[in-house]
């Protein structure tokens, strides 16, 4: 986690303050924090410790709760800043929720449950690279291609990529197929504090920038918070289109979570047309189909999620 | 840029801020100005602040930009100017360390503006509306990374200054796509 002290403009948006009152406020606390600091004795590490702080030594100074009563603040929020009790830690880290279409939330959500399969399955901190990140989301969507949809009259070419699995379209690179619209959502999952990326080794992969270095993927904090006040919603899918896309995400991660990144390049040889392909060239294309909104195809889960955060 | 090893290599800091706008002037007031209120609001004397004008001119060098731990930008800058797809490059290939504090200064009341900007980058920048929301943020900031606040200020400018490295090395001969 860092810039903590974001907290405190955060606090004021949890007690109901927008616009003018908001502001007046981030210039108050400003003054009250840089203040309390000055005399506090250091603090090991942030989190707790500075969330703490805050709750003593700022948002119950009494010219933070003044400020708040002139703004018509509720009595009862008013308290909590009062006693030292405001949800610091909560507000925070619930804040800017990814807020998409649902089109592009199923995405990011698949790829939270990704990292969290993988590191549970293998029992690793970490997904090793953004090398192998990237082939997951490959394979799971070319899992899907490779499955009949069962319909007799209409089988479709892309399989069940006609209906489900990722968005991402995937291009032949020199580290194999790699799709840079998925490389922006993860971006997106890293923005919003819900992924965490650590260099691991001194030595890159080869995938797309990742030449010097390896990069670990695991869930942030927030993202663990996210994931675990969710887990049923998420494990038990009511919809057969995200049933199928979590399926074949699994069988990925379980057949290819512990192979090495040589054993990974080889079967993507062996089961695609990379080799003859120009690099550059669309391997695999994404989803054929839209999400909608509106559809009700029981995407309750997944909306769920988010409208109860 | 050397790497730091521990928290004693910390133990002073000196941050750079860059200032990515049309006339080196937010909200009206001259960007030296405001900084110098800034500087005024620092506990200890352990941090010292430069600004660095005239960043728009140099926004293509990552390499001299990303040595900056706060910037200054105005929002017209991020959406619609001439560079802004290369500062968006820089944020959607992970190439600002996360520690960077990135200031985005709306001076004229723009709500569609702001909330494209949060639409876009999310937490990966603090949006200012006022010079004196500007001045409260950025002192919270540099009181937070700060090495007179213990190990954790230490910890947060040691962990910035190792990604800034890793940056350079990662990204210093490639390009972005």
């Amino acid at each position: 986690m860092v810039n903590e002290w974001k907290a405190l403009e955060r606090a004021g948006e949890w007690a109901g303050l927008e616009g003018t009152a908001l502001e007046d406020y981030v210039v108050l606390v400003a003054d009250v924090h840089n203040t309390a600091i000055a005399d506090y004795d250091g603090f090991e590490s942030y989190e707790q410790e500075y969330y703490d702080f805050l709750n003593q030594e700022v948002f119950s100074d009494e010219r933070v709760v003044d400020i708040l009563l002139s703004f018509g603040v509720e009595e009862e929020t008013v308290d909590a800043f009062r006693t030292g009790n405001v949800p610091v830690a909560e507000t925070f880290h619930s804040e800017h929720l990814l807020d998409h279409s649902l089109n592009e939330l199923v995405d990011l959500i698949m790829m939270l449950k990704l990292v969290e399969r993988y590191t549970t399955k293998t029992n690793q901190e970490y997904i090793p690279s953004r090398y192998e990140f990237q082939k997951l989301l490959f394979l799971t969507n070319l899992n899907l291609k490779q499955t009949e949809t069962g319909s007799i009259v209409d089988e479709s070419e892309f399989g069940l990529l006609e209906t489900t699995g990722y968005r991402y379209s995937f291009t032949k690179r020199s580290s194999g197929p790699f799709s840079t619209g998925a490389y922006t959502d993860k971006y997106r999952l890293y923005a919003s504090d819900l992924l965490d990326e650590e260099v691991l080794e001194h030595e890159g992969t080869g995938e797309v920038a990742e030449h010097e270095h390896t990069y670990g993927i695991k869930l942030s904090l927030k993202g663990e918070l996210l994931m675990n006040r969710f887990r049923d919603v998420l494990r038990d899918f009511q919809s057969d289109i995200l049933m199928y896309w979590n399926r074949a995400q699994e069988d990925a991660i379980d057949t290819f979570g512990e192979l090495s990144r040589d054993e990974i390049h080889d079967y993507i040889i062996s089961e695609t047309d990379i080799a003859s392909r120009s690099t550059g060239e669309t391997l695999l294309p994404p989803r054929q189909t839209r999400f909608e909104s509106e559809s009700n195809d029981g995407f309750e889960g997944i909306t769920g999620v988010v409208n109860n955060v | 840029m050397d790497r730091y090893e521990s928290l004693t290599d910390v133990d002073t800091h000196d941050e750079d801020l860059v200032i990515i706008c049309e006339h080196d002037e937010l909200f009206g007031t001259p960007v030296e100005d405001i900084v110098s209120d800034i500087r005024d609001r620092i506990n200890g004397d352990q941090l010292t602040v430069e600004e660095h004008p005239n960043g728009k001119q140099r926004v293509e060098r990552h390499e001299w930009l990303v040595r900056h731990s706060i910037w200054f930008v105005h929002y017209e800058e991020l959406l619609d100017g001439e560079k802004a797809d290369t500062l968006d490059t820089y944020f959607t290939m992970l190439a600002i360390p996360r520690e960077t504090e990135v200031f985005v200064c709306i001076d004229d009341d723009d709500e569609e503006a702001r909330e494209q900007l949060k639409e876009e980058y999310r937490d990966r920048i603090t949006i200012a509306g006022r010079e004196d929301v500007l001045i409260a943020q950025a002192s919270m900031h540099l009181n937070h990374a700060n090495p007179a606040n213990g190990e954790a200020g230490k910890q947060t400018i040691k962990a910035w200054n190792n990604a800034v490295c890793t940056l350079l090395e990662d990204f210093g001969g490639v390009n972005y796509g």
